[in-house]
């Protein structure tokens, strides 16, 4: 199968991996006519929650502060409503919220 | 263990901060990350929250940044010395009371935070650091400029 090229810049990656899981996955991946490079990326993406083939910088924007549902219905809310957010929310939105 | 180093900011590194300068970033992430400590007074709150451009989203980023940064309310002596040391630098800037009526900035602002800004440094015996030079000439508070 000819190799697909990649889009966007790529890295590489270097890991020894166990032999009997190597074989298996090389296996699966000559019956499906699939890269090691595909069922990496895969992983990675399943690892990370995201759908397959969706663009990374459209995640970035789906992962803003403001699209996070509990604090978009806070900013719906008036100025000076009570704001109570968890120490690990406040940080992320202290970090990221003038972004 | 070592004591942290410890500021006092103003309404000025808080804008800096939303308006992505550089230099108040660092500041900031290390309040949050908890390597330097940063009190801010609560009249740098008023004059933030005051702004036009203090809308809902920029009350929620600071509202979640001030889980990092203590909030300093003023007591009597401070709120004096404040007094104090605004009186010196109004009597010298503006002897005539003349009012400005072309300036879109309220001319005593920056003077008065700038006032209770050294009296709650010389009180927590910190330094400030600020995005402005300071206004107030007979201040025992060590004033840096952001960045410098």
């Amino acid at each position: 199968m000819p190799r697909q090229k990649s889009d966007g810049p790529t890295r590489q990656i270097f890991a020894n991996i166990k032999e009997d899981l190597y074989i298996k996955v090389k296996s699966k991946a000559a019956e499906q006519r699939l890269s090691m490079r595909d069922i990496i990326e895969k992983s990675l993406s399943l690892y990370l929650n995201i759908p397959i083939g969706q663009d990374l910088a459209f995640d970035n924007i789906k992962d803003s502060i403001w699209n996070d549902s509990n604090i978009s219905i806070k900013v719906e809310e008036p100025i000076g409503s009570p704001l109570n957010f968890s120490e690990e929310e406040a940080r992320r939105i202290a970090r990221e919220a003038f972004e | 263990m070592s004591e942290l180093n410890c500021f006092v900011i103003d309404s000025s590194v808080l804008l800096a901060y939303k308006e992505g300068k550089a230099d108040a970033k660092k500041l900031i992430y290390d309040a949050i990350d908890g390597n330097v400590s940063v009190v801010v007074p609560a009249y740098s709150l008023f004059i933030l929250s005051r702004l036009d451009s203090f809308d809902r989203k920029t009350e929620i980023g600071f509202v979640s940044l001030l889980k990092f940064i203590a909030t300093i309310q003023i007591d009597a002596p401070t709120a004096m010395r404040a007094g104090y040391l605004y009186k010196s630098i109004s009597n010298n800037s503006n002897p005539y009371k003349q009012v400005d009526l072309f300036s879109m900035v309220d001319p005593l602002q920056n003077q008065i935070e700038d006032s209770i800004t050294c009296a709650v440094a010389e009180n927590e015996n910190n330094s400030i650091i600020s995005n402005r030079i300071n206004s107030i000439e007979n201040t025992n508070a060590e004033w840096i400029i952001l960045g410098s």
